[in-house]
């Protein structure tokens, strides 16, 4: 059964890869190779107004092309840098979605700056032109849902102040003459058009690039009040089913996790003696819990700040399972701290199926894991005063923590708890290593489940972990020492593709 | 019955794993679109989740009420600035609760006067903390407690104005003590933690760690 599924599962991971591959090709054979110009006349020269006074000489072989590797919001500028540009030059970018405009600008950038060579990925490590040729990425992208909620948040008081204004206007121009209202028209289309980007509704304008429309762009060189014709070019922004920088990125997730499941196979075959080294933390979880029950004293199991999402909290209800195994060995009190309502739920069904378990259903109540509030400081301050009212014998923390952590640890160790803690957070290690009697470091924390539970398997994954460890410490050494000889191949290849 | 318990929670972390896996592989617009969606669905359960997580605290500090169980009184104050938080948040002031935020009113005054004070007076009470847990950390009673002593008494001297009046050296060390050892073990635990991540990620999805789901 496991090996139907194993190879039911690469094979789904093969022919993902395949089919990712081929929409990929079928993407650019449609469009043809970079860049995708538009019929929009490339180095056509639009006259803006009549410089004044005299107007510098316009840019030449001006070239768009739509971004590779992005969603379809991104297109990317190049022209050769003008032998007579100056420092005090600078080049202003406006788009528009209508050739006939309105244009507007949406990037500027001081001459001498912004080459080809910022955007390796693009042209690459080796053109005789990177720095001799601009480039800029006009990105363009539409803000997704969760940031435009954040904007109308952040933007609420500004939305009605314009909304207000607005009104203001349109009253007081209400009777007057045609003709004067004219004059207040342009005023009011902006207001209007400013109230509708805030509410993330203003139509398809060059202010966002939509993917699969057509685009054009104009550069123009300024040098305080003398300007460049403009020169104009169009464009298509296409969006990609791979991102070929992250190529090096996928090319380890999947050796990884080939490995696992290569040492997880083998294990279901072969079961292995697997060794790992002791972490004194997890050997002392026993000791603390002995001796929680010999006080008579409850055990807390405080949780991080971090939600559901987050892999250190995933792995904290991992321990927090095994941990209650064996506190029903003695039905010992033992209370869960929640600060996130999610992980309440998931820790409250794991504590419940652990008692169940060990056969102690009887010792599972709903109140002993339990919400204490979503704000920082008043998760702190609650769960102190427990510590302080409770005088819990021994305390672990799993998790992610912030500045809280030191409030609770100095709590417990001023009470005399056993305190046990785990966590991946760099900034308070040093708090815990300071406070508490055994803290798991980074991925200790995450090798926890497997320490306690032994289970083959996970010991498995452990295994393929450090093998993979083992490969990037090599990489590390190896890419060094090409470094440091002035070999940079593998510099860029761990860099981006 | 098992198959509600096990294989479908199985199924659903496979799905959406794969989904955020390949998320951060393919950035096409409506791949894209499908994710953003997915993310906003994790909102809406967040909704429903805290009614639970506010059920479970109101029905704690019930008992203890109830049970007179000793430091009730802390229970008392908890529903007495619960309910006069959700009255305020619901009058919200004069406007009603169907109405959008206001931003002044009761419930700001709670926030900006009771609230954001409460919880800068425990971020202050942090210093007190370090001090005394410094002290303990700092009783140089073995050789890497030493170290610990004098590197962070370097680095401290050396990072006020102090440090550069007593030795020019002294900035430049603790820089040196900054950049290049305590950067070296940062990157060191980083490589582990990303490992871990990935690793613990993986177990996941192929539903070999199942712990979270109660254990095997």
């Amino acid at each position: 059964m496991m090996r139907f599924r194993l190879k039911t599962i690469l094979s789904a991971i093969i022919a993902a890869s395949a089919l990712l591959a081929y929409a990929e090709n079928t993407a650019f054979s449609q469009d043809g190779p970079l860049p995708q110009l538009m019929p929009f006349p490339v180095n056509t020269h639009i006259e803006v107004e009549t410089p004044q006074p005299v107007p510098l000489p316009p840019i030449d072989r001006l070239e768009a092309m739509d971004a590779p590797d992005d969603a379809g919001n991104t297109v990317i500028l190049s022209w050769p840098a003008p032998r007579d540009e100056k420092q005090e030059q600078k080049y202003i970018i406006e788009a528009t979605s209508d050739v006939g405009g309105p244009w507007r600008q949406v990037a500027s950038f001081s001459a001498m700056t912004s080459f080809k060579a910022d955007l390796p990925r693009v042209f690459g490590w080796n053109a005789p032109d990177l720095k001799t040729s601009h480039a800029i990425e006009i990105n363009l992208a539409p803000p997704t849902r969760a940031f435009t909620d954040k904007l109308d948040e952040s933007n609420y008081k500004k939305n009605l102040k314009l909304k207000d204004t607005l009104k203001q206007i349109e009253d007081s121009i209400k009777d007057m003459a045609p003709a004067e209202k004219d004059a207040f028209a342009d005023q009011i289309a902006e207001l209007r058009q400013e109230i509708l980007e805030l509410e993330n509704k203003a139509p398809v304008t060059a202010t966002r690039l939509e993917p699969d429309h057509h685009y054009y762009f104009r550069v123009i060189r300024s040098e305080g009040e003398r300007r460049s014709p403009a020169i104009g070019v169009g464009v298509i922004p296409r969006g990609n089913w791979f991102d070929s920088g992250k190529l090096n990125n996928f090319a380890i997730a999947l050796v990884l996790a080939g490995l696992i499941i290569f040492y997880v196979y083998r294990t279901r075959k072969k079961p292995d003696n697997i060794f790992i080294r002791r972490i004194p933390g997890l050997e002392a979880v026993e000791d603390a819990i002995g001796r929680a029950t010999e006080m008579g004293k409850p055990i807390f199991f405080v949780h991080g700040l971090a939600d559901m999402s987050s892999i250190s909290t995933v792995a904290s209800v991992n321990i927090l399972g095994k941990i209650t195994e064996r506190v029903a060995e003695y039905g010992t009190s033992f209370k869960v701290t929640n600060k996130d309502p999610v992980v309440l739920a998931v820790s409250q069904e794991t504590v419940k199926e652990a008692y169940l378990r060990m056969g102690r259903p009887d010792l599972y109540r709903d109140d002993d894991v339990f919400f204490v509030s979503q704000d920082q400081f008043s998760y702190a301050t609650g769960v102190e005063g427990m510590i302080l009212r409770e005088k819990p014998a021994s305390i672990f923390y799993f998790g992610y923590y912030f500045a809280e952590a030191l409030l609770l640890t100095e709590t417990g160790a001023h009470m005399g708890a056993i305190q046990i803690s785990g966590t991946d957070s760099y900034t308070q290690l040093p708090f815990f290593i300071t406070t508490c009697d055994y803290t798991l470091m980074g991925e200790e924390l995450y090798a926890a489940s497997a320490y306690l539970s032994r289970d083959p398997k996970l010991l498995a994954s452990l295994k393929a972990q450090d093998l993979m460890k083992g490969l990037i410490i090599v990489f590390i050494i190896v890419g060094v020492i090409l470094s440091t000889a002035g070999v940079d191949w593998m510099t860029h290849i761990m860099e981006s593709f | 019955m098992l198959f509600f318990k096990r294989q479908l929670p199985l199924a659903i972390a496979f799905f959406f794993g794969m989904v955020g896996f390949f998320a951060q592989y393919i950035p096409h617009h409506s791949f894209e679109a499908l994710y953003n969606e997915l993310i906003s669905w994790v909102r809406l359960l967040y909704a429903f989740a805290l009614i639970l997580g506010t059920y479970s605290l109101l029905r704690l500090h019930s008992k203890r009420i109830e049970r007179k169980a000793p430091g009730f009184g802390y229970s008392l104050v908890l529903w007495a600035g619960f309910i006069a938080t959700f009255a305020a948040g619901m009058y919200n002031d004069g406007r009603g609760f169907l109405a959008g935020q206001s931003d002044s009113g009761m419930l700001m005054w709670i926030y900006d006067y009771v609230f954001k004070p409460a919880g800068a007076t425990m971020f202050s009470v942090l210093a007190f903390f370090i001090a005394s847990a410094a002290y303990r950390t700092f009783r140089a009673r073995t050789t890497a407690a030493g170290m610990l002593l004098a590197s962070a008494i370097i680095v401290m001297i050396g990072r006020i104005p102090i440090g550069d009046m007593i030795s020019e050296h002294l900035p430049i060390l603790a820089s040196w003590l900054m950049e290049v050892p305590n950067a070296a073990v940062k990157r060191g635990i980083f490589l582990g933690v990303a490992l871990g991540v990935v690793a613990t990620s993986l177990r996941i999805i192929f539903g070999i760690e199942r712990a979270y789901l109660g254990g095997d």
